[in-house]
């Protein structure tokens, strides 16, 4: 009985654990926070009409200046352009009410050593300033992070997780003796460098958000010198000759180091850009083939084509009615770098023409290597053994 | 693998199958001048076997590949057998059959840490 009691107890604590670890929306902090407002602050019932469009309901009821509240911050619309509401219920009545009505009343957000992750290097792309506490809603120290600096943050952990969530907002900062943390929405900061390289799907330009300088970059560019910002602004910060700027998620596909052998099934158009109404530069007919090393199969179709000294991208987009449908026209067909070693596959890698000749070098140069330290390792054992049955004989 | 990969992947192979290799023959007996040339043996014959197949699979394919490694893993028992009777002065075991337990163990403990 008692196994059986202690058992359950264990599975309603190990529960809230599954459901965080599935939670992929972001991270709630609920905190106290007063009306400032003189006027009081206005419930807004709805944020958005049916049609998903954003139009708030202003109801007549209003939150008396002073009145505390305890709020569950999820971070979001407080960075976002479209409006800075927090969640509340109040008197039996839930809604909507503005960040700027009301301000954290916490004195202190009590953090450990241990409740934050390791430390990691980050470029403040936008002016950042230091909040007391990690609440949208909380006091600023004073302290203003300026755009282009480069700082040390850290994760903010979860009652003591170890897993570090890319859904918070926030980040702890140590900054010319003010400790704090920091808003990251808004594709403020610059944090992890991406390891794989970009390629750029369309021409775009960029602004750099610490100068305002602009620069145009091509399509096709390989882009090497990416950050991620956070996740919702959808965008990357990127470095390219000397100019910086974001970019965002669909302007850029990862360029991968396995390729995929596409083979056509119905004519399809090959674009100088993957952006609608671009210039077609050919036409490939059914059975065609290619390598591609770029490519997604979203929504957005993007497939990257280089054959013959020929650049271009197969693409389509399906929320627009006059693209033209080709996700059925391409026949899937993976091969690849990937599977030298993989006995499932019976083809030889397909590699890009350009990577060829690289691919050829370190393979002769390798082997050459090999056969050299083996024709030295003979010699080696026949002297050393000859030596040593000249010694016995002496 | 990637091509770009190889240079690393055949010395970390190397590298594995002496240690391996060096443990068992300790193990059965042998020390000092036969470990060495235990060792150098090795490297006769491992960065061939690492290396060859490769070839084989970038330019025909993985059936060729596969042949190749056979055939060469064969001539490898019978060098290395060779070499050992030649050099080796711990004479307990048949050089062929040392050979044979030393290519295995160290083939067995690659699938194992592999696996891992």
């Amino acid at each position: 009985m008692k196994k059986t009691l202690f058992m359950l107890f264990a599975c309603l604590l190990f529960i809230p654990c599954l459901v965080l670890a599935d939670m992929s929306g972001p991270l709630v902090r609920p905190y106290n926070v007063t009306i400032i407002n003189p006027n009081g602050a206005y419930i807004y019932s709805t944020l958005y009409d049916d049609d998903m469009n954003y139009n708030p309901v202003k109801t007549n009821n209003v939150i008396p200046y002073g009145t505390m509240l305890n709020i569950e911050d999820d971070g979001i619309d407080g960075a976002d352009d479209r409006g800075n509401y927090v969640q509340v219920e109040y008197n039996g009545e839930s809604g909507f009410i503005l960040y700027s009505d009301v301000a954290s009343v916490d004195k202190e957000y009590k953090i450990t050593e241990s409740m934050l992750g390791k430390p990691f290097e980050a470029i403040a792309i936008k002016d950042m300033p230091i909040k007391v506490a990690p609440q949208v809603a909380s006091k600023n120290t004073g302290k203003v992070i300026k755009a282009g600096t480069k700082i040390t943050v850290r994760a903010i952990l979860e009652d003591g997780e170890n897993s570090e969530s890319e859904w918070d907002p926030f980040r702890y900062v140590e900054y010319e003796g003010v400790k704090g943390y920091i808003n990251i929405l808004g594709a403020s900061l610059a944090m992890e460098r991406i390891e794989e390289e970009f390629i750029v799907v369309r021409s775009v330009e960029i602004t750099d958000p610490i100068t305002g300088a602009k620069s145009s970059i091509p399509v096709n560019t390989i882009l090497n010198e990416a950050y991620n910002v956070d996740p919702w602004s959808r965008s990357y910060y990127i470095k390219y000759k000397g100019s910086s700027g974001l970019v965002g998620e669909h302007d850029v596909l990862y360029k991968t180091d396995a390729t995929i052998e596409v083979t056509v099934v119905d004519a399809v158009e090959v674009h100088e850009e993957a952006k609608l109404g671009s210039k077609v530069i050919t036409t490939l007919e059914p059975g065609t083939k290619f390598v591609s090393y770029a490519w997604n199969d979203y929504q957005e179709l993007c497939i990257y084509y280089e054959k013959d000294g020929v650049k271009g991208w197969i693409y389509t987009d399906f929320d627009d009615p006059n693209s033209k449908k080709v996700f059925d026209s391409v026949d899937w067909e993976e091969k690849g770098e990937y599977f030298i070693y993989d006995d499932e596959k019976d083809d030889k890698p397909v590699v890009l023409p350009s990577q060829e000749k690289k691919n050829n070098q370190i393979l002769y140069l390798t082997i050459g290597a090999a056969l050299l330290v083996a024709l030295t390792a003979f010699v080696t054992i026949t002297f050393v053994n000859k030596k040593n049955k000249n010694n016995e004989k002496v | 693998m990637k091509i770009s990969d190889l240079p690393y992947v055949a010395i970390r192979c190397l590298v594995l199958t002496i240690i391996i290799e060096c443990l068992v023959a300790f193990v059965i007996g042998y020390r000092k001048k036969d470990l060495l040339n235990i060792l150098l043996v090795n490297f006769i014959t491992n960065p061939i076997v690492s290396t060859i197949p490769v070839y084989f699979n970038v330019k025909y394919g993985v059936t060729p590949r596969n042949i190749c490694l056979f055939v060469l893993e064969l001539m490898v028992l019978i060098v290395e057998g060779y070499l050992y009777k030649k050099y080796l002065k711990y004479k307990k075991v048949n050089p062929y059959i040392l050979s044979l337990i030393l290519n295995l163990s160290s083939y067995l403990i690659g699938v194992i840490i592999n696996y891992f």
